[in-house]
């Protein structure tokens, strides 16, 4: 049964390789090692594979799991069980008898065999939900209260992330294909194990070696040659990102302007042939390294193999049963010789994301003790301020992003921070809320260093609205409602703060209203603006502070609101931070300005402070700032405020259908996947990237 | 099967003129696969005939036979795949090509920015991703229904009752279909399901989300939701499952009984001395084969058809050209803009749209020029620079260069004189060099005129920081990591690759910018804008939100709904008090209030 060629060829999709599965013991140290050595490496290997499957198997289930193997061993041992009966039978026609009762044995072993092939799929597919379920929960849980921030944000633990992310993102190469990928080995090696021992019984103990040969030599070397070509395929992945990157270019519909304005098909065509011939030509002679002149090897043991066999079955003196049960065994052998499409693939690739996963829980347990989970504790909640006592902070050593930053919020005031891109604005967010600890310095609440206190129980103190803030793909109410979720039956306030950010309109227009799913990937569900969303973000954060946040921090809330929206802010700024302490970051000086304090951030530390007034008058960087844009504005030929229109009310917006629509357009990335995270931050802005540069750095 | 027809016949033979060689060995060692796969099961029976009779020597041929058909099975199939899947992807590169010029074709950019055609591309481009998959699979099809028409005959040669055995190896095929098509129902059914666990996945795993979700304390709540969801569709599943595995064993029982009767049919005629016990043996080892070949012939068969539907439009898109209305266009531009550029009564609507974006536009552009566009989203600002750009024809009216009605001109030459920033400019991903150099195809290689450009556009620090050969963005390497910002500093400079435009064209150039940033890039173009209209009598046209920016141009056009509301200087229109000094009033507030 040749057909559906099962062979991994290319049994990775060009770019969604499933992550590199980093063999956790050691990889290989050059191309060319000594073949002991090899087999050393691979047997290292399998062992760990072995141990992870193990802890994996666990989350199915005693009971799923020995059901499983159970049916596996019965549907494994079925086709044995029907070519004995059959031959049996044979025996019994030949000496003159009718077949009698070994047919019927072997007629209830072939219906037996077909009714638990449909059975066997679907426990298997049981078994693959089970672990990845468990998989995907702890992965979350880890991600979200098993380790530190500060430690989520560094590259490789990022890129672990992301190799655990890629894996489910498919939902086919998951540990729980791995899982029952290995159960589904049983069947395989039931049914070769009891060929063989027909073929002991019926032909002898070198008929049945010689069968083995047949069954293993040709087994391996599919397997070994599945392993190299998955490294072959791996190390051509730079040169085919880079072709598929250019071919999408090229067919896609992204830079048709450039395309045509430009006049580059022609450059475009050569270009992605070059790629793709470069890709193609290795590919070509790395397959015939593999799959070439090896298999002319294996080929000649498996004719060997069978010759042996069938020749010492053929001359031996022996019963019409005995010859008909040893072809037939002999021909399971040979099918044994293949790669498995229920298991190889799943066995190699579907551990990636349990592996990367293992690597993070154990990266986090390095990098020091598990801090509690859970929020239950009462937030701490400062009195009379917050303070900033000369903190340093540097994501990578010498280079300082906060160097010696003293800053005093006291309770119940608006500070504004100013700065260029990347003066460290988003930095001392996370230092003020414990994400990262200075590494000098100290913050300081009501004086108590911020050290000696539950981090967790001072970021409850905390509404933050992000620039990168969250788009959640659920109602309305839980995307208010998510900095105070324990809340979030409340719905009077939820209309309060949505009336607030002048989100009224919508709510009104909302099918299900404050129920409505807020992606249109849901039934009923409506997607928003850009502005929509960040009104929203903002109404969030005022929801927390309803419900007892103490700390409002504004990063960039105005960067989507366009020349109304950022009116409207500027025009309700007292009013939204009335009584609580804030922290607004900005650049756009309409938003910064009505802050009691402004704070000019200056290479990581407080380069000004003072009021608006006091600041423009000291001439310094915010008056020059200030300046360049007010200049142009020139104060000296302002006109009236035109008596029509809605500028200049406080009043919130009742339309939406005008503004905040996001000015920044679609984002040019390549292949950008739709994620809500992502396509928060898709609009691009400079700040954003900014400040994503500064983690990296 | 017309569909399955054409597919085959149109992929295989492109194959076929792409690479005769591979194509004829590839087939070649398939088809020979094929045969071997029913001599083993004729040899065997032959190899007990023998034995039955006492001949050793008969009995040890028939052997050597079994085991050379054996291996073949095994191997012959393997050794086609070197060929043929290299077959594969030719055809695979072939199509991309073609694609590549189909999806560029004609000179304007109606078709393109019609969401209608960008998804009709979208699914174009995974239909010829399936191509390379479908020729290999069209040849493995052959090989099946060889395999499918021997086993037949050699089992007809035994008992023609035997070929009944066919119609019911149908039956675990249907019910397995029908199986299959019930559980997509209730994947798709799921799909709101699974799509809620994928994004609850991603919040958890993405660090700019973890931050966010820590600190408003919605961990609890978000893993609670997960596991719920999780639970759920187990549950969904599980009960889906128990249904599909009984239509399915349902089929499989049905070729069971049906193959057991053909095992003791033939047992019957044995007895009764009207075949051989080395027939019995074929009959066993053919049947069992037969369903097998069947269901993977007919997988086979569906899987060609649906990439059939994908042929199909591919086909179409080459039948249907671009669309260019008239003549091609003869006419020569004038060497200077003389005037400028006139637009006269423009109205444009976008194909398949039902109201215009543009109304009976009027306007004048005049040489040496700076003018600034100003209006709210969806006013038509963006619309209006492509028509003068020359990416799309007015539905009605005419462009005018030096009087010239851009109609008549190979857009070509119009292109060879503009530059432009679009807003949604394309992030071109390779290297520095050439990501900045196709701005003018001529020198993409030459550095010194890419690090003029650079110049030029001011892009700070980020010219010395990055080496010509430095891959630009993370798409698909470990290149630079750029802002936003960064970004439109090298489209920039991408534009400013042409030194020398009639018009030059700049998008919302600074939308998110820090306000030095944005000082730095907008006396950037002023300086182009001034050069170009220095050197050339060029004209820019800019449109941006910032009323700071649109303040520095010579003059100042306000769109409304697709109709010039004002145009003038910002002086005159800020006397007129209309809807510019309105919009003026409301930015200016922050920076004048005290």
């Amino acid at each position: 049964m040749t057909t559906p060629d099962p062979r991994p060829s290319d049994p990775l999709p060009a770019v969604s390789l499933p992550a590199v599965s980093r063999p956790a013991v050691s990889r290989p140290a050059s191309r060319r090692e000594a073949p002991t050595a090899a087999l050393a490496r691979r047997w290292r290997e399998r062992r760990v594979a072995a141990a992870q499957l193990r802890e994996l198997t666990r989350y199915a289930g005693a009971p799923l799991v020995t059901g499983t193997v159970g049916v596996h061993l019965v549907a494994g041992a079925a086709p044995v069980a029907f070519l004995v009966g059959t031959g049996l039978a044979l025996g019994s026609v030949a000496a003159g008898d009718g077949p009698g009762a070994w047919l019927v044995v072997a007629a209830l072993a072939f219906l037996v065999q077909q009714l638990l092939a449909p059975v066997q799929l679907v426990l298997s597919r049981r078994v693959q939900r089970r672990v990845d379920a468990a998989c995907l929960e702890r992965l979350s849980s880890f991600a979200l209260t098993g380790a530190s921030l500060a430690g989520l944000e560094r590259p490789e633990v990022a890129d672990r992330l992301s190799q655990a992310d890629e894996a489910f993102e498919q939902w086919t190469l998951t540990p729980g294909a791995a899982v029952e990928g290995a159960l589904a080995l049983t069947a395989r090696y039931t049914q070769l194990v009891g060929a063989l021992v027909v073929l002991v019984v019926a032909a002898g103990p070198w008929a049945a070696l010689a069968g083995g040969l047949v069954a293993l030599v040709a087994r391996l070397g599919q397997t070994e040659a599945f392993h190299r070509w998955g490294q072959v395929i791996r190390s051509l992945q730079p040169g085919r990102r880079r072709a598929s990157y250019v071919r999408e270019l090229a067919t896609g519909t992204r830079a048709a302007k450039e395309i045509r304005t430009l006049g580059l098909v022609d450059w475009l065509d050569q270009r992605y042939v070059t790629e793709n011939r470069a890709v193609l030509d290795r590919l070509r002679s790395e397959r015939r390294r593999v799959y070439g002149a090896p298999f002319l090897a294996y080929t000649l043991a498996a004719l060997v193999g069978s010759v042996v066999a069938l020749l010492v079955v053929a001359r031996a003196d022996v019963s019409v049963a005995a010859v008909s049960l040893a072809v037939q065994a002999l021909i399971l052998c040979g099918r044994f010789g293949v790669i498995f499409p229920e298991s190889d693939v799943k066995l190699v690739y579907g551990r990636s994301a349990w592996e990367a996963l293992l690597e993070l829980e154990d990266i986090a347990r390095r990098s020091g003790p598990e801090p509690a989970a859970g929020c239950t504790r009462e937030r701490v909640v400062p009195e009379e301020g917050v303070r900033l006592a000369d903190v340093r902070f540097a994501y990578r050593p010498g280079h300082d992003v906060l160097a010696g930053l003293d800053l005093d919020l006291p309770v119940g005031t608006s500070t504004a921070l100013i700065g260029v891109n990347g003066a460290g604005k988003t930095t001392l967010v996370k230092v003020l809320t414990g994400m990262y600890t200075p590494d000098q310095g100290s913050v300081l609440v009501d004086g108590r260093d911020l050290r000696t206190l539950d981090v967790d129980a001072w970021q409850r103190a905390f509404a933050i609205t992000f620039q990168d803030y969250l788009r959640y793909e659920l109602p309305l109410r839980e995307n208010v409602a998510m900095a105070a979720i324990a809340h979030r039956d409340d719905d009077a306030g939820l209309i309060a703060e949505i009336e607030r950010v002048g989100l009224g309109g919508l709510l009104a227009e909302l099918p299900a209203g404050l129920d409505t799913p807020l992606t249109r990937a849901l039934p009923g569900g409506r997607d928003l603006s850009g502005g929509q969303w960040q009104r929203l973000a903002l109404a969030r954060s005022l929801f927390a502070v309803r419900h007892g946040a103490r700390v409002l921090v504004l990063d960039e809330p105005t960067a989507q609101l366009d020349a109304r929206g950022e009116a409207e802010f500027y025009d309700t700024f007292l009013d939204l931070t009335r009584g609580v302490t804030s922290l607004v970051i900005s650049h756009r000086f309409s938003t910064v300005r009505r802050a009691d304090r402004i704070v000019v951030l200056d290479g990581g530390r407080v380069a000004e402070l003072g009021t608006h007034d006091e600041l423009v008058a000291a001439g310094g960087q915010y008056a020059r700032m200030f300046d360049v844009q007010a200049r142009r504005f020139g104060a000296d030929d302002l006109p009236e405020p035109p008596p029509h229109g809605s500028a200049g009310s406080t009043a919130p917006v009742g339309s939406l259908g005008s503004v905040g629509s996001s000015g920044s357009g679609r984002s040019a990335q390549p292949a950008q996947p739709a994620a809500p995270t992502e396509a928060a931050a898709a609009p691009g802005t400079a700040v954003d990237a900014g400040a994503r540069t500064e983690v990296a750095r | 099967m017309k569909d399955v027809l054409f597919c085959l016949r149109h992929l295989l033979a492109l194959a076929w003129r792409l690479d005769r060689r591979r194509f004829v060995v590839g087939a070649g060692l398939l088809l020979l696969g094929a045969v071997a796969t029913p001599l083993v099961a004729v040899g065997a029976g032959r190899l007990v005939d023998h034995a039955v009779d006492g001949d050793p020597g008969g009995a040890a041929l028939w052997a050597l036979v079994v085991a050379a058909a054996l291996t073949g099975d095994l191997m012959l199939g393997h050794f086609a795949h070197l060929s043929y899947f290299e077959l594969a992807e030719q055809t695979e590169e072939r199509f991309n090509r073609d694609l590549l010029r189909l999806v560029n074709a004609g000179d304007h950019l109606d078709r393109a920015d019609d969401p209608a055609f960008a998804d009709r591309v979208d699914l174009l481009r995974q239909d010829v991703m399936q191509m390379r998959a479908t020729v290999q699979t069209g040849l493995q099809l052959g090989a099946t229904a060889v395999q499918v028409l021997l086993t037949a005959a050699i089992l007809a040669t035994v008992s023609p009752w035997l070929l009944i055995l066919a119609a019911f190896a149908v039956a675990p095929v249907v019910l397995g279909r029908r199986a299959e098509a019930g559980l997509q129902v209730v994947r798709e059914a799921q799909a709101p399901t699974t799509r809620a666990i994928r994004s609850l996945r991603r919040l958890a795993t993405s660090p700019a989300s973890q931050k966010e979700i820590r600190l408003g304390g919605g961990t609890d709540f978000l893993l609670a939701r997960q596991r719920a969801l999780l639970d759920e569709y187990d549950a969904a599943m599980g009960r889906a499952d128990v249904r599909y595995a009984l239509l399915r064993a349902a089929g499989q029982v049905v070729f069971g009984l049906a193959y057991v009767g053909a095992v003791i049919g033939a047992f019957w005629l044995a007895r009764d001395g009207r075949a051989s016990l080395g027939q019995v043996v074929l009959t066993i080892t053919l049947a069992t084969q037969l369903s097998g070949q069947m269901s993977a012939g007919i997988e086979m068969l569906g899987s060609v058809h649906r990439a059939a539907a994908g042929l199909r439009r591919f086909v179409a898109l080459e039948a249907s050209p671009a669309p260019e209305a008239g003549p091609a266009p003869t006419a020569d531009l004038p060497a200077s803009v003389g005037d400028g550029l006139r637009l006269e009564g423009v109205t444009f609507r976008y194909p398949g749209a039902t109201d215009p974006v543009l109304h009976g536009v009027d306007l004048h552009l005049p040489a040496g020029a700076s003018v600034a566009l100003v209006g709210e989203n969806g006013a038509g600002k963006s619309t209006l620079l492509k028509l003068v750009a020359g990416l799309y024809r007015p539905t009605a009216g005419r462009v005018l260069v030096g009087g010239v009605d851009l109609a008549t001109v190979p857009p070509a030459q119009w292109r060879a004189r503009t530059a432009a920033l679009y807003q949604d400019f394309a992030r071109v991903e390779l290297s520095l060099q050439h990501s900045v150099g196709i701005g003018r195809l001529a020198d993409v290689d030459d550095e010194p005129a890419v690090r003029r450009a650079l110049h030029r556009a001011d892009v700070g620090p980020l010219a010395d920081d990055l080496a010509p050969d430095d891959v630009l963005g993370t798409g698909y390497a470990d290149g630079r990591d750029l802002s936003g910002g960064q970004w439109q500093s090298l489209g920039f400079a991408r534009t400013l690759m042409r030194d020398d435009p009639a018009l030059l064209i700049l998008d919302e150039p600074a939308a998110a910018l820090d306000a030095l940033a944005e000082q730095r890039l907008v006396d950037a173009y002023q300086a182009t804008a001034a050069d170009v209209a220095a050197t050339v009598g060029g004209v820019t046209v800019f449109v941006t939100h910032r009323m700071s920016t649109v303040r520095l141009a010579d003059r100042v056009v306000v769109l409304d709904a697709g109709r010039v509301v004002e145009h003038g200087t910002h002086d005159e229109l800020i006397a007129a008090g209309g809807r510019y000094a309105q919009l003026w009033a409301l930015q200016s507030r922050a920076y004048t209030d005290s």
